[in-house]
């Protein structure tokens, strides 16, 4: 396992780490998310001791870094690095010669082992080639297969699907899934969250110098707020419990879940647009953008919200208590009957 | 459109590969310097280009055609200053004769340079004199010299790309500015360049060693042949 523990690290006057816990296990992908400049590079980059945290210590496999050469060399062993820009990690010419590099190097080189390699990661055939003929996703391959060729236990990867197109994604999470199921434990970094949920374990959310989500899942709101790419949609669905007042605005369309709140709408006179499966229809038409109120029973709030955080869908909760100028009858859709109420808006994963 | 020299060497159709490529090229300048002879000229000027066509085709003659343009002059004004019976016009019989010398001579020099860039890589030449005992660091610095150049070579058609699409280059004060400020960003881009440099070489334990690249030597008959062929030539004519 690779543990930080209370990990600082400061550009010159600029706090980048403040204070950053975390683990890796084996057999484990973890997806660090957050913003650019968030400083995921620069905690990658303590992992595999290229930086020396100023506060708190790394520890791999039970054993704190050390930073003498002889230490240094056996966690790079132990732990790999795969570069965000592939062309700022090839350091050889041809494809072989940068493969071949840190075994080479440390003097483990197998060459059946790094051919097994080159031909897993699609590169059979390419061991003469010069590494700037190659295209960004074969370049991306090669950078991967240079870290491989060490046999590490631990692989960091800093955003491998930035600059790939939809096919490289495809093939970056098919070898992360490879070295997952070979029993190594994983650390990625990126802006992807498609990319991410299709691989990671657990993720973490590095905001502001820290780690300020650490779980098993993470929903899309949550991701968008926190600059992390997600699917585009200006939809968006209006989750209101069938005892709150309706919201005021234009909806493209009213969706309606659960007894209760049929009841409710037929009590306000309202026709639904949606009136089966309301749920999953009411997502589909706000990942096509557009507007959905969706009146849900109480007791269904919970599933909706759990339903949402897996689909590209932004929820925003909408509640607000009936007071009793609106209980006498005035319609409470449009405006009316403000006063005194207590008002709770929010978009799901605050 | 020209294809680049590593282009050309990736798609070439190669009789000979890896070290053996460098060893006959080597060889074949040694027998050239020795037999010096016109025959022996014509005869590796032609075994090359035969070589050549068969493996970059159109290439070779397009790069054999480039340096024609001050090798011609150059014979022009040997024929002419070399002393001796006059000829016709301006040109002496020593002249001419010196000048058809130099001029098969230049192109087989030529030829065989011309088959070893297209046929061979940088990285291939450099370990095959290595193993004629070139010292270590040379070759590793070499190698990362060659990969660097590479790297600003992209760079630098990015950062020209970028400037021309904003009309960088039009005009010869603004291509002045332009050339300036695409320096300036390159002497930045090196210095960051060999920061990451270093740290991915550390990353991966660098302790001094540049593999080798996997191409080995086939093709040492072609490679007799070759050598024979030229060396009967210089020994027979």
């Amino acid at each position: 396992m690779i543990e930080l523990r209370d990990v600082w690290f400061s550009y010159n006057d600029r706090e980048v780490l403040k204070g950053v816990s975390m683990e890796v296990r084996k057999e484990e992908v973890v997806i660090l998310l957050g913003r650019n400049g968030a400083g995921k590079s620069t905690l990658l980059m303590h992992l595999n001791g290229l930086l020396r945290p100023e506060k708190g210590e790394v520890i791999v496999n039970g054993n704190p870094v050390r930073y003498d050469r002889k230490s240094l060399t056996k966690l790079r062993r132990l732990v790999g690095f795969v570069f965000q820009n592939p062309d700022d990690q090839i350091v050889a010419p041809t494809v072989w010669q940068d493969v071949v590099f840190g075994p080479e190097n440390t003097g483990t080189r197998d060459d059946e082992k790094i051919r097994e390699i080159l031909r897993n990661l699609g590169l059979e055939g390419y061991e003469n080639r010069l590494c700037n003929s190659l295209s960004g996703g074969e370049k991306k391959r090669v950078a991967i297969a240079g870290v491989l060729a060490m046999e590490p236990e631990y692989v960091v990867m800093d955003e491998p699907t930035a600059g790939v197109d939809g096919v490289g994604m495809k093939e970056i999470a098919f070898i992360v899934r490879e070295l997952r199921e070979e029993g190594k434990g994983m650390i990625i970094s990126t802006h992807d969250l498609d990319f991410a949920k299709a691989v990671g374990d657990r993720f973490l959310i590095l905001d502001g110098g820290m780690i300020i989500y650490n779980d098993a899942w993470i929903d899309y709101s949550l991701a968008e707020r926190c600059g992390i790419r997600t699917w585009m949609s200006e939809g968006e669905v209006v989750l209101v419990p069938h005892d709150s007042c309706l919201p005021d605005g234009d909806f493209d369309f009213v969706a309606v879940m659960g007894r209760s709140a049929k009841e409710r709408l037929e009590k306000e006179g309202i026709e639904p647009d949606i009136n089966t499966a309301g749920m999953e229809r009411a997502f589909l038409r706000a990942i096509g953008g557009a507007r959905v109120m969706l009146v849900c029973s109480r007791s269904m709030m919970d599933v909706v919200r759990r339903e949402a955080a897996t689909y590209p869908v932004r929820l925003r909760l909408y509640e607000r208590e009936v007071d009793e100028y609106e209980r006498e009858g005035v319609h409470n859709r449009g405006g009316s009957g403000r006063s005194g109420a207590h008002h709770a808006e929010r978009t799901e994963g605050h | 459109m020209h294809r680049t020299i590593e282009e050309i060497q990736l798609k070439s159709k190669k009789v000979v590969t890896g070290a053996a490529n460098v060893y006959l090229v080597m060889v074949s300048f040694i027998l050239i310097y020795i037999f010096n002879s016109v025959s022996v000229f014509a005869i590796t000027l032609m075994m090359f280009s035969l070589l050549s066509l068969h493996s970059s085709g159109m290439d070779y003659l397009r790069l054999m055609k480039l340096p024609a343009l001050f090798i011609i002059p150059a014979l022009m004004v040997i024929a002419f200053i070399t002393p001796g019976e006059e000829l016709f016009w301006i040109f002496t019989e020593e002249g001419v004769n010196l000048a058809f010398k130099t001029f098969f001579r230049t192109y087989a020099s030529l030829s065989i340079m011309v088959y070893l860039i297209t046929t061979t890589s940088v990285p291939e030449i450099l370990f095959a004199l290595k193993k004629l005992r070139l010292p270590e660091f040379v070759v590793e610095m070499m190698s990362l010299i060659y990969r660097t150049i590479q790297i600003f070579l992209d760079e630098l058609i990015r950062l020209e790309r970028s400037a021309d699409s904003r009309l960088g280059f039009s005009g010869k004060k603004n291509m002045l500015k332009t050339s300036a400020l695409l320096a300036h960003s390159m002497f930045v881009k090196s210095m960051e360049r060999a920061e990451k440099l270093n740290m991915a070489m550390e990353s991966r334990c660098y302790s001094g060693k540049i593999p080798e690249p996997s191409s080995s030597s086939s093709g040492v008959g072609y490679v007799l042949l070759v050598v024979t062929v030229i060396a009967a030539s210089g020994v027979i004519l």
